[in-house]
């Protein structure tokens, strides 16, 4: 097997799959490499996961990279490849093509106070950056951290364990918002852009991430804007269509920009220079 | 010294043709345009294969060559324990020799150069079968009435990037090497081959001269095409024109720049192949996401990026344009699209400088 073919995915063992919701349909699945090493990558980073016969389906690295001995990726069934993997199990093995995309431009972040949204299984990728930031040889490089995250009922909280440690923590404010009111949910109910217009953090030296479904994105921009956020100072996991990852299949471009290579992360200000739409 | 370094212009009379190819068959796997139906498309030649040099261009394009459809990437098998194997299929690393590529497919090659050995990793299948290819062009003594490569930054007699070219006389071809390849790969044929007479020669000067004169239209500007496409995105042209596009994709399958593919998976969970196919922008599940959600749902938004590709995004990414002008799709489209209308909206709209 040559290592030059762009297109030949590496061997993964299974090692360990856990269940994230109480919908049942979200699942972790912990991989270590048959052979060889882990692909060293970066918070914001994706990979094409193979199921072999199946196909290819790119998913953001869950794990920090400071995790060790595997990488975690959080997976929601929806179509025909998720369904299959949903089926496997410890020891089973799988591809990985990766890393890919760009990452998180970390060292923009470094004494900035981040706001930092997110909403659906896009959590996955702010899980990485997270993970990443919290860790103490991390922590002091960036400033406050304000964590908004909406999901549409209490159950469907991803990483509950890590939830729960972040809310005990000093350097970080939690806000959690669920869409429907539920019995012991005793946080705010109501959408995300809400929540952020509601607690409105202080933006004067301030960097926001987004990661999250698209009406969450259209509708959290404005609200950062009135509070205050550049254009520049945005950042947008964007989510396409995928078949390549490596910006030749030519489906998932924004403008002059693939999301696979360009991105997946891009400013607010590099969106609206490449398209209309923003 | 050898006879073609000696006498550039050679000529091989009608009679010789198929001796002509059965010798380079004998040396090279040489490609042909052959006979399909009422169109023609490169592939292996045989024998009792009939092959038609006269159309202008081959019906199909010669992206063939270089991206066969379907075309494996690489092999999985797995075995009772679990355990997946993977294999890769011998690259292509023999002399090919394409016989009567014409001018605009051999430009087109360059634009998919740019997608597939130079916008990041290197597609080494592609590079493999790129490498391997020796191309005997052929000028377009009668180019049809649809094509405009003249417009394009191109004419009939380009030679650019060809490793010979071939001129079709009433009575032959004259063949002229351009590149120590092309001349290695027309030595193998050599005793079938003479030195032009000083007529013959004229004829040919003359038949240069007329292609290079050609003047389908006005050469486009590109910087200002780019300029004039990008700032149309609200422009309501694109909406009238999504009401005749039946998006088909005709136009994206006979055009010998659009590349886009998907890759699938055949065969089972045992064993099988992916593999990559030709695909289209302007198919409606191309960016239809699993959620239903689809970016470019509206015809006029797959119009947009077909031709915001072409024209735009290209030229600003510092790629060759998407359009080599070959006429394939005027002549194919049938909805009676014509690119050549949507170039000189384009260029009209132009502000005067
Ligand atoms: C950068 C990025 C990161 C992602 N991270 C995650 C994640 O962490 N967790 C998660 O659950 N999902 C993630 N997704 C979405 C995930 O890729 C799709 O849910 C998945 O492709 C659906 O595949 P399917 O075969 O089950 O669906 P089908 O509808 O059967 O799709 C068929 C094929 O189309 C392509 N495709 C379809 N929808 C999408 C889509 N939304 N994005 C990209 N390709 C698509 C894939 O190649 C897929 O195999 C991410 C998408 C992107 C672009
Ligand atoms: S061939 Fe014509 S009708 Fe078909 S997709 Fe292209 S432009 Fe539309
Ligand atoms: S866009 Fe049409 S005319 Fe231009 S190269 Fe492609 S098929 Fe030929
Ligand atoms: S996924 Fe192929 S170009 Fe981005």
């Amino acid at each position: 097997m040559s290592d030059m073919n762009p297109f030949v995915p590496r061997p993964m063992e299974i090692v360990k799959v856990i269940d994230e919701v109480s919908s049942h349909d979200i699942l972790s699945f912990f991989l270590r490499p048959v052979e060889g090493e882990i692909v060293p990558y970066l918070p914001g980073q994706f990979a094409a996961l193979s199921v072999f016969g199946r196909g290819e389906a790119p998913f953001g690295y869950a794990s920090s990279p400071l995790e060790t001995g595997y990488v975690r990726f959080t997976i929601k069934r929806t179509g025909s490849l998720t369904r299959e993997l949903h089926r496997l199990g410890a020891g089973e093995v799988i591809g990985i093509r990766g890393a890919l995309g760009n990452a998180f431009d970390l060292e923009r972040f470094r004494g900035k106070d981040l706001i930092i949204v997110g909403g659906g299984y896009a959590f996955t990728t702010l899980r990485s950056l997270l993970v990443y930031l919290l860790a103490p040889e991390n922590r002091a490089g960036v400033g406050d951290i304000s964590l908004f995250y909406g999901v549409r009922h209490p159950g469907l909280f991803l990483y509950k364990a890590a939830l729960e440690t972040w809310r005990k923590r000093k350097d970080l404010a939690l806000h959690l918002t669920v869409d429907q009111a539920a019995d012991g949910w005793h946080g705010p109910v109501g959408v995300v852009p809400e929540l952020v217009r509601k607690v409105s953090p202080s933006t004067d030296n301030a960097l926001a991430v987004i990661c999250g479904p698209p009406p969450m994105i259209r509708f959290t921009l404005p609200v950062l804007e009135t509070l205050g956020v550049k254009a520049d100072d945005i950042y947008i996991s964007m989510e396409m269509k995928m078949k390549c990852g490596l910006g030749v299949c030519g489906r998932c471009n924004i403008g002059t920009k693939f999301v696979c290579s360009d991105g997946p992360i891009f400013t607010l200000k590099t969106l609206r220079e490449v398209s209309d739409d923003f | 010294m050898n006879r073609l370094a000696e006498h550039p212009l050679q000529i091989l009379d009608a009679k010789d043709l198929t001796a002509f190819m059965d010798a380079l068959a004998a040396g090279f796997d040489l490609q042909v345009p052959l006979v399909a139906g009422d169109a023609t498309r490169f592939g292996p030649y045989r024998k009792d294969a009939p092959c038609d040099f006269s159309q202008t261009p081959p019906a199909h394009p010669a992206k063939t060559l270089l991206l066969p459809n379907p075309e494996v990437l690489f092999r999985y098998t797995k075995d009772a324990g679990g355990r997946i194997t993977l294999s890769e299929d011998p690259l292509d690393a023999d002399l090919r020799v394409a016989l009567g590529v014409r001018a605009c497919d051999v430009r087109a090659f360059e634009a998919l150069d740019a997608v597939f050995l130079r916008r990041g990793r290197v597609d080494t299948a592609y590079q493999a079968r790129r490498d391997s290819l020796c191309i005997l062009g052929m000028g377009c003594v009668a180019p049809s009435p649809l094509c405009f490569c003249d417009r394009m930054g191109s004419h009939p007699f380009d030679t650019h990037g060809m490793d010979a070219l071939i001129i079709p006389l009433t009575g032959g071809w004259v063949l002229e090497a351009l590149t120590e390849r092309g001349r290695k790969v027309l030595e193998t044929a050599a005793s079938l081959l003479r030195a032009a007479s000083a007529e013959e020669k004229r004829q040919v000067a003359a038949l240069r001269t007329k292609g290079r004169e050609r003047k389908s239209g006005a050469p486009v500007d590109f910087e200002v095409l780019a300029g004039t496409v990008a700032a149309s995105y609200k422009d309501p042209f694109w909406e009238t024109l999504a009401t005749r596009c039946l998006g088909c994709g005709i136009c994206t399958f006979v055009c010998p720049v659009c590349s886009c593919f998907t890759l699938e998976d055949t065969g089972k969970t045992l064993s099988g192949g992916r593999q990559r196919a030709w695909d289209s922008c302007m198919f409606p599940a191309f960016t239809r996401e699993a959620s239903g959600h689809n970016p470019r749902e509206g015809m006029d938004r797959r119009l947009k990026q077909r031709f915001f590709h072409k024209f735009s995004y290209s030229i600003e990414n510092g790629e060759p344009p998407g359009c080599v002008g070959c006429g394939r799709c005027v002549e194919k489209c049938p909805a009676a699209i014509d690119i050549r209308e949507i170039v000189d909206f384009f260029s009209a709209e132009a502000p005067d400088v």
